[in-house]
């Protein structure tokens, strides 16, 4: 005998299929996703977020105001990036802390960029396309890159 | 490929397999879309929230403590993506509040077996619509393709794994007594 929650949970199966099914380009962007496999980096979390609300039940003006503020910690470094809007695109201004020259590239499911991070650790990476974005630092004095945790900026 | 178990291919993914990789994505594509839909995420926001859950299992592909479990670590960071999305907009996750317009296409009008079957869909539809959230919710995961576990259910909602059937339960007899109450059959050529 067929139970009739599995039936009717089965109708729905079929009309979120039929109505709201997985857009082709979710998949293709999913399998895609697998280009950023890196076998060799550590990483780092991200453990602040200015647009966040800082706690649970406050209510706050999220977002309306100044830049977003990431931060992210792993391997003994801070990477603390600003993020700013240029017309759709986003400019990151970045500081490694302790402060120390690095190279930063910032990925995103399209590509990415390359930049130097100055004497004192300091990074601007303009132009980079909303969405999904994470960072790779490489240190001269730390023989793993550190990554940080892939974020929508 | 059809043989390996999900562990088996989460390990041959870290290793750097892509073929392992596309049959996780076939697996449980359609849960992590499910989750971030149930949050009543737009199309574009849930398109965000599914590319960086499946980027971060990139990231952690070599880090999960129990690769066994990889369906309910992706709805667990799918259901925290879209929680975050929905802070960053200053909306909150709420319980029984109205249905949000989500973005589904008007069924085509056809044959008339076609046109039984797309006012039946209207029907579950606005039945849906008069859900609880946390009903909706749960259906909408729970009827995700191919059908999660309740463990993956229970991380996709963030809810213990023994409520998943007494909810379940409940949740469809809600929607049952609000499609007769439309008039409607509880399920068309269901005899009972």
């Amino acid at each position: 005998m067929i139970d009739s929650d599995d039936a009717l949970l089965a109708e729905l199966r079929d009309l979120f299929e039929a109505m709201d099914p997985v857009p082709a380009q979710v998949v293709a962007a999913a399998e895609a996703s697998f280009t950023w496999r890196t076998i060799d980096a550590e990483l780092a979390a991200l453990v602040a977020d200015s647009a966040e609300r800082p706690l649970a039940g406050v209510r706050s003006q999220v977002g309306q105001a100044g830049p977003r503020l990431l931060t992210f910690e792993g391997q003994g470094l801070l990477v603390e990036v600003e993020i700013d809007s240029v017309g759709t695109d986003r400019r990151l201004v970045g500081q490694l802390v302790p402060p120390k020259p690095a190279e930063v590239e910032v990925r995103w499911p399209g590509g990415s960029l390359t930049r130097i991070a100055d004497e004192v650790g300091h990074f601007t990476v303009d132009a980079v396309p909303q969405g999904p974005v994470s960072l790779v630092c490489r240190l001269a004095d730390t023989a793993k890159p550190v990554a940080t945790s892939w974020v929508t900026i | 490929m059809g043989e390996h178990s999900v562990s088996e291919l989460v390990g041959l993914a870290a290793d750097g397999d892509q073929g392992a990789w596309r049959e996780l994505v076939g697996r449980y594509s359609g849960l992590v879309w499910s989750v971030a839909r149930s949050h009543n995420l737009s199309h574009t926001d849930a398109d965000e929230v599914s590319q960086t859950t499946w980027l971060r299992l990139v990231e952690h592909l070599g880090r999960l403590r129990d690769p066994e479990r990889v369906g309910g670590w992706l709805a667990a960071t799918a259901r925290h993506e879209s929680a975050r999305v929905l802070r960053r907009a200053g909306r909150e996750v709420l319980e029984d509040s109205p249905q949000e317009d989500v973005e589904f296409g008007n069924p085509e009008p056809g044959p008339e077996a076609r046109l039984l079957e797309s006012e039946r869909r209207e029907l579950l539809m606005k039945g849906l619509a008069e859900l609880s959230d946390r009903c909706r919710r749960l259906l909408r995961v729970l009827a995700s393709a191919p059908p999660p576990s309740y463990a993956e259910v229970s991380d996709a909602l963030g809810i213990p794994v023994g409520s998943i059937g007494p909810t379940r339960a409940r949740c469809l007899e809600n929607l049952r007594r609000i499609l007769v109450a439309q008039g409607a059959v509880p399920h068309p050529g269901g005899g009972s």
